[in-house]
């Protein structure tokens, strides 16, 4: 299979992104139609597609940093059997306009994307951890997020996108919070970083972690098979919403 | 670091590469200097280089083909010393553009031995006859610094860099590198290593071709320990250990490093 990949945002600005792709699969009232996310999102896309930037950079809010700063140790404490690529973006095979930045991909028997989320919030790891403490596992537990979770709809759709972009046929949620005896590390990792210079001036216990030894383990994962009818849906709702994307404006330079 | 991408964008009709070469010649050390006490009896500054006025304009003259104007001097007489600024203009042939660089300096009003510097009466009745022409020089001297090694930069300095050709060294090296991988795909041991570095004479000088053998070096190291080490792996760990040194998965190497020397 062809299929791009890049190593910066050039081709995530005024595509359809998997991180935002969720929003195309909302539906109106009558269930006949995009709903409202859907029809702002598009628009939004094509504004970008105008301006050929993105609309607002949010990268160095605390909840992204962390979540950046995090990211590699995560990928150091998983097995060999993980790749880590989070700074790649592919595109889809036909449809050009359909991008997506997988954290990585686990190579085994049942290839599947990853996808690492570190919550800034001890609620929100909860949260997305709770189905597998309450004994649910694969696609159950993953339910149960997309149930009860703000983020839930958000990030199954992402693991979908990037599946169908990357031709996997699983998906897997890593979630982690860092133990307290991991924060000195951390707060190493985190000298001379710029984007999380404001860990300088923050106490221990305004940092999120879990307590050594207790209920919830650090490393948490979600494996599952994508459901062939959900990458179906997805696919159509993008074709279809890549009708209504305008041309790119064409930029010259002086 | 800005990038060579942006670089070709931002300036389409600039030959980076000429430019470098340009910015390299003007940051080799200067040609004439002398020590300060050679001319001016300074007996703490004996051991001072310096490049004599003279030299420098007739090295600007050289240099910009005599394309080259000052500012007159602004000045400010401060307690029993003139100081002042100066703007240097050179017409970069290179870059095609007139380029600014600010001098500043100061100088001494020479007063009797010993004297107090309020004591208008110690000054040498004719000092800023000297004095005052010197601040002209010294301002240049200083502004001419800015413009590379050349013209003086450097000079007496404890900490000092080189001109390093990054871009240059970037284009290099990028019209040779898949070529290198391919080559380098084929190395098993250290020797097979060194005759491909021996084989690219032209990029011994390059830092990044340097810093991409070091590379190489350690990837080759890892993939030698694998080896060496299979016998004691799961066959998954082996699985996935050959999949990480096939494609080269260089976010892995620390880990798969790490697994094998502790087995």
């Amino acid at each position: 299979m062809i299929q791009d990949s890049i190593n910066n945002s050039g081709y995530r600005i005024g595509n359809f992104t998997s991180s935002e792709i969720w929003k195309l699969t909302t539906l109106n009232k009558k269930g006949d139609d995009f709903g409202k996310p859907a029809l702002t999102y598009i628009e939004e896309t094509n504004l970008k597609r105008l301006l050929g930037r993105s609309l607002n950079a949010d990268m160095n809010s605390k909840p992204t940093s962390w979540g950046n700063l995090l990211e590699p140790r995560v990928f150091d404490l998983l097995g060999l059997e993980y790749t880590y690529s989070s700074q790649v973006t592919d595109v889809h095979p036909t449809i050009p306009f359909w991008a997506g930045s997988k954290d990585g991909t686990k190579e085994v028997e049942n290839r599947a994307v990853i996808d690492i989320k570190c919550s800034y919030t001890l609620k929100s790891f909860c949260s997305l951890v709770m189905p597998l403490y309450k004994g649910k596992t694969r696609i159950e537990a993953m339910q149960d997020i997309r149930e009860n979770t703000d983020s839930g709809e958000a990030y199954y759709w992402q693991l979908v996108s990037n599946a169908i972009i990357n031709n996997c046929n699983h998906a897997e949620l890593i979630i982690y919070m860092p133990y307290q005896s991991e924060l000195l590390e951390i707060t190493n990792m985190a000298k001379g970083n710029p984007s999380v210079k404001w860990m300088d001036y923050i106490g221990e216990d305004e940092i999120p972690y879990l307590l050594d030894g207790g209920y919830f383990k650090n490393l948490n994962k979600i494996s599952f098979e994508v459901p062939q009818s959900d990458k179906d849906f997805l696919t159509s709702q993008v074709e279809k919403a890549g009708k209504m994307l305008v041309e790119r404006f064409n930029l010259t330079t002086k | 670091m800005a990038d060579i991408d942006l670089h070709q964008k931002l300036q389409p009709e600039l030959n980076i590469q000429a430019r470098e070469n340009w910015l390299k010649n003007i940051n080799r050390p200067p040609e004439k200097t002398a020590k300060q006490a050679d001319y001016k009896n300074i007996p703490d500054k004996s051991d001072y280089d310096t490049i004599p006025i003279g030299i420098l304009e007739n090295e600007l003259d050289e240099v910009y083909l005599g394309l080259w104007k000052t500012s007159i001097p602004t000045y400010q007489v401060v307690a029993n010393e003139i100081i002042g600024t100066m703007i240097l203009e050179v017409y970069d042939p290179s870059a095609k553009v007139w380029l600014s660089r600010i001098g500043s300096g100061a100088v001494t009003i020479r007063q009797k031995k010993d004297s107090d510097i309020t004591d208008i009466g110690a000054k040498i009745k004719t000092a800023l006859q000297m004095d005052f022409p010197k601040l002209y020089s010294t301002c240049l001297k200083n502004a001419c610094k800015t413009l590379g090694k050349r013209f003086g930069r450097d000079l007496n300095r404890k900490f000092e860099d080189v001109y390093e050709e990054i871009y240059t060294n970037e284009i290099e090296l990028g019209s040779i590198k898949d070529e290198l991988d391919r080559s380098f795909i084929n190395c098993n041991t250290h020797a097979d290593l060194g005759s491909l570095w021996r084989n690219y004479p032209q990029i011994h000088e390059n830092s990044k071709a340097k810093k991409l053998f070091e590379d190489y070096k350690y990837e080759l190291e890892l993939k030698i320990l694998f080896e060496s080490k299979k016998e004691k792996m799961m066959p998954q760990t082996i699985e996935s250990a050959n999949r990480i040194i096939k494609n080269r998965e260089k976010n892995s190497f620390t880990k798969l490093h790490q697994i094998l020397t502790s087995l």
